[in-house]
């Protein structure tokens, strides 16, 4: 090692930290352990595609019991239909018959 | 001078240890910011950074000796990215504000002064070498770098320091 790097290697001699460095950093750590930690980008992403998908299954679900229902709600009718049509005609029959019971 | 006893109280968890590790080392990692940054309010800051991202990598610490080249590492991590930062910003535009030290004999005063001019990571690399003390293989490990690199990157440091001071001396400047 030459005159130089001696000379170097005394001005780049460690110096002693003010006082209050420690401290600060004790008082930063405690401050930030209390702190909740911030949520990160990758679990921002997670939650918002967890609900994403939440919603998408709540819409889906809504549509098919829309859609059950109206089925429901068709074969009724239909039953309803059938029931009246065939009340109509065991009365048409029955009219039917009196009138030929009549003529005869 | 490196406990491994407070090392082991702080990975199992005793908060009083860490204040222990503080005391150890914060004077080896504000050095290192002081003689980069020349500004003791911004050394005490990047310290309490480094601090910080220790305490919450504890777990990835292995020894007391790992500890010691972990700070060493993430403190001249910081340095250059924070250079880079300042240079990005053109904050760099002439010579970093001196440290008031009415104290220290002139050519040390200068010394310090050029050696925050240096471009990085050269800079870095010369505070690891004399202030650290570390040879240039120890260098080349905590900076991820070729030693042949660390090697002719602290060659033209010097080189360069001893051309500024030369130049500052035909000025009228240092001795």
């Amino acid at each position: 090692m030459n005159e130089f790097e001696r000379e170097l290697r005394a001005a780049l001699a460690p110096e002693d930290p003010p006082e209050t460095l420690a401290g600060g950093i004790l008082q930063r750590i405690g401050e930030s352990s209390r702190k909740p930690a911030p949520l990160s980008g990758q679990r921002v992403f997670r939650w918002a595609a967890v609900a994403v998908m939440a919603c998408l299954m709540l819409a889906l679900s809504a549509d098919l019991w829309r859609r059950r229902q109206a089925d429901k709600a068709r074969e009724q009718l239909l039953q309803a239909v059938r029931i009246t049509s065939e009340k109509i005609e065991y009365a048409f029959h029955k009219a039917a018959e009196i009138t030929e019971g009549r003529n005869q | 001078m490196e406990s491994p006893e407070a090392f082991e109280r702080w990975r199992n968890g005793d908060g009083s240890a860490f204040a222990e590790i503080v005391q150890e080392h914060q004077r080896m990692v504000y050095s290192m910011a002081c003689h980069a940054l020349q500004n003791r309010a911004l050394a005490a800051e990047l310290a309490q950074d480094v601090f910080l991202e220790l305490h919450r990598n504890r777990r990835k610490i292995e020894s007391a000796g790992h500890l010691k080249l972990w700070l060493r590492k993430v403190t001249a991590r910081r340095l250059i990215d924070c250079a880079r930062k300042r240079r990005e910003a053109n904050e760099l535009a002439g010579e970093p504000a001196a440290i008031p030290d009415p104290g220290d004999p002139l050519l040390r005063g200068l010394l310090q002064r050029l050696v925050a001019t240096l471009p990085e990571p050269g800079r870095t690399m010369v505070i690891l070498r004399y202030q650290e003390d570390l040879d240039p293989s120890e260098i080349a490990g905590i900076l991820d770098t070729p030693l042949l690199t660390v090697k002719s990157t602290l060659h033209r440091s010097i080189a360069l320091l001893r051309a500024k001071l030369e130049a500052m001396a035909g000025k009228g400047v240092g001795r």
